[in-house]
């Protein structure tokens, strides 16, 4: 009986993990998405300041930033690619472990093409677009964790207790 | 194939590495001897490539030319995809490769409103190929050693000009006896600057100001690099005469060149005749028009001499 009981209780909790783990991904892909914002204000700062060619700028981010696995990615891509290629390349190693939607994905790839085109007066202007569309994919994304979040956690743990009283 | 050639070969095959796939899969046909020789690349919208060497040209795609979406592609690799960090030589209607290569950028000049110009639209390209012929000045300088005064080349377009100013400063600056020499370099076409490293080989004595007006560019130098020998190319202009003029005070011994066709067109300019005038050049040395730094005649440029 007590054995039955632990068992249960391993459920209800297992139940109750899942559903963080579900709503640390949305925490997650908040994170992700702060992150390329902060990436393109760095950017911006770069070309305003020393109109740095952009795979140089993303070398000394990556250099500067060694636990940032999209920069490493991207580091890696930019080897003999267009920074549009090597963007793109990075962004579908690493989707997984930034826990971005295909959405994401394929609004960050848009961003990456309007850069590396324009004078810096062009670039600035693109980058103020880019600002815009990354801050409403993170506010959606807020809105999502909040929301969703609670429901993941609150669905995972009624849904291990439902199948712990079951198998009592 | 001689070293120089292969070297020649290596540096052609590496900027046909810009044009599309399909087509610079095409200039495997060509004999690396044809490609050695190679002088321009010519991009032009909605026409083959055109490659020039010094004597013929061939063409790659004539079936199937550029595309304005290519042209602008191979634009943005030149570039390096960051077509901002580029804005300076564009403004100027250039872009300088690595390897120290200079692409004429066409398209439509806008100006904003700081004044500032840039291009869109690019239509056509033209590569020319910076190519080193080492050694190549070693007939002028001792033909006109001992080099203590100012030496002034004239030529026609594309005659080696460039190529000559740019072996002269390697020979005068390297050892057995090197001169401190200045290379004033307005269009990275001397040195071939590329993120601050030259493309080509100076001398142990040789320091480039790069990018600078040349009148501003000379009086910097006079000013704070004692320098023995000060080379430029294509000089003439009101404001850098009066830089020579002052250098000349400081001693320095000028080297520069000037566009002509002929010796009687070199003449009738006036920016010859101020250069004359100002007393910087006492040797004028006239190239042939063979694109092959080929010596026609050497003279002196007396003060009365019009």
């Amino acid at each position: 009986m007590r054995l039955k009981g632990i068992a249960c209780l391993l459920i209800a909790l297992i139940g109750c993990a899942m559903g963080l783990e579900y709503r640390g991904r949305l925490t997650a892909r908040v994170k992700s998405l702060i992150m390329f914002s902060l990436l393109f204000t760095e950017i911006r700062a770069s070309i305003a300041h020393s109109g740095t060619a952009l795979h140089e700028i993303m070398w000394e981010l990556a250099i500067c930033q060694p636990d940032n696995r999209f920069l490493a990615a991207l580091r890696e891509a930019l080897d003999g690619q267009s920074f549009c290629g090597a963007w793109q390349a990075a962004l579908s190693s690493t989707k997984g472990i930034l826990c971005l939607t295909t959405d994401d994905v394929a609004m960050l790839n848009r961003c990456a093409t309007l850069l590396g085109k324009n004078d810096v007066d062009g670039e600035l202007r693109a980058l103020d677009i880019i600002d815009d569309r990354l801050s409403q994919a993170i506010a959606e994304a807020r809105e999502k964790q909040r929301t969703d979040g609670t429901v993941y956690v609150a669905v995972g743990s009624a849904c291990g207790t439902v199948l712990a009283l079951l198998l009592l | 194939m001689l070293k120089e050639q292969e070297r020649h070969y290596q540096r052609a095959q590496k900027l046909t590495g810009y044009l599309p796939t399909r087509l610079s899969a095409k200039t495997a046909r060509l004999s690396p001897a044809w490609l050695s020789n190679l002088n321009e690349i010519r991009l032009r919208i909605h026409q083959p490539v055109v490659l020039m060497s010094d004597k013929d040209y061939r063409l790659l795609g004539e079936h199937t030319p550029l595309t304005g979406e290519e042209i602008r592609e191979i634009f943005e690799k030149m570039c390096d995809y960051s077509v901002y960090s580029r804005q300076n030589e564009l403004s100027r209607g250039y872009l300088l490769l690595q390897g120290g290569h200079r692409v004429g950028v066409c398209g439509t000049a806008t100006t904003d409103n700081s004044g500032r110009r840039t291009l869109r639209n690019i239509s056509s390209l033209n590569i020319r190929v910076a190519n080193e012929f080492i050694h190549c000045a070693d007939g002028l300088l001792q033909a006109c050693a001992p080099l203590e005064e100012g030496l002034l080349i004239a030529g026609p377009p594309c005659c080696g000009k460039t190529t000559l100013l740019r072996d002269i400063a390697l020979s005068l600056s390297s050892p057995p006896s090197p001169r401190k020499v200045v290379v004033v370099d307005e269009r990275g076409e001397l040195a071939g600057m590329y993120q601050g490293e030259p493309q080509h080989t100076l001398g142990l004595f040789c320091d480039v100001l790069n990018g600078y007006p040349k009148g501003e560019g000379i009086l910097n130098a006079v000013r704070t690099l004692s320098p023995d020998v000060i080379i430029c190319d294509e000089i003439g202009a009101g404001q850098e005469i009066d830089a020579i003029r002052e250098g000349l005070n400081s001693g320095i011994c000028f080297i520069a060149s000037i566009h002509c066709r002929n010796v009687d067109e070199l003449y009738r300019k006036p920016q010859f005749q101020k250069l004359r005038q100002s007393g910087a050049f006492h040797q004028l040395v006239l190239l042939k028009g063979d694109g092959r730094c080929a010596i026609d005649e050497i003279r002196q440029v007396p003060a009365d001499e019009a």
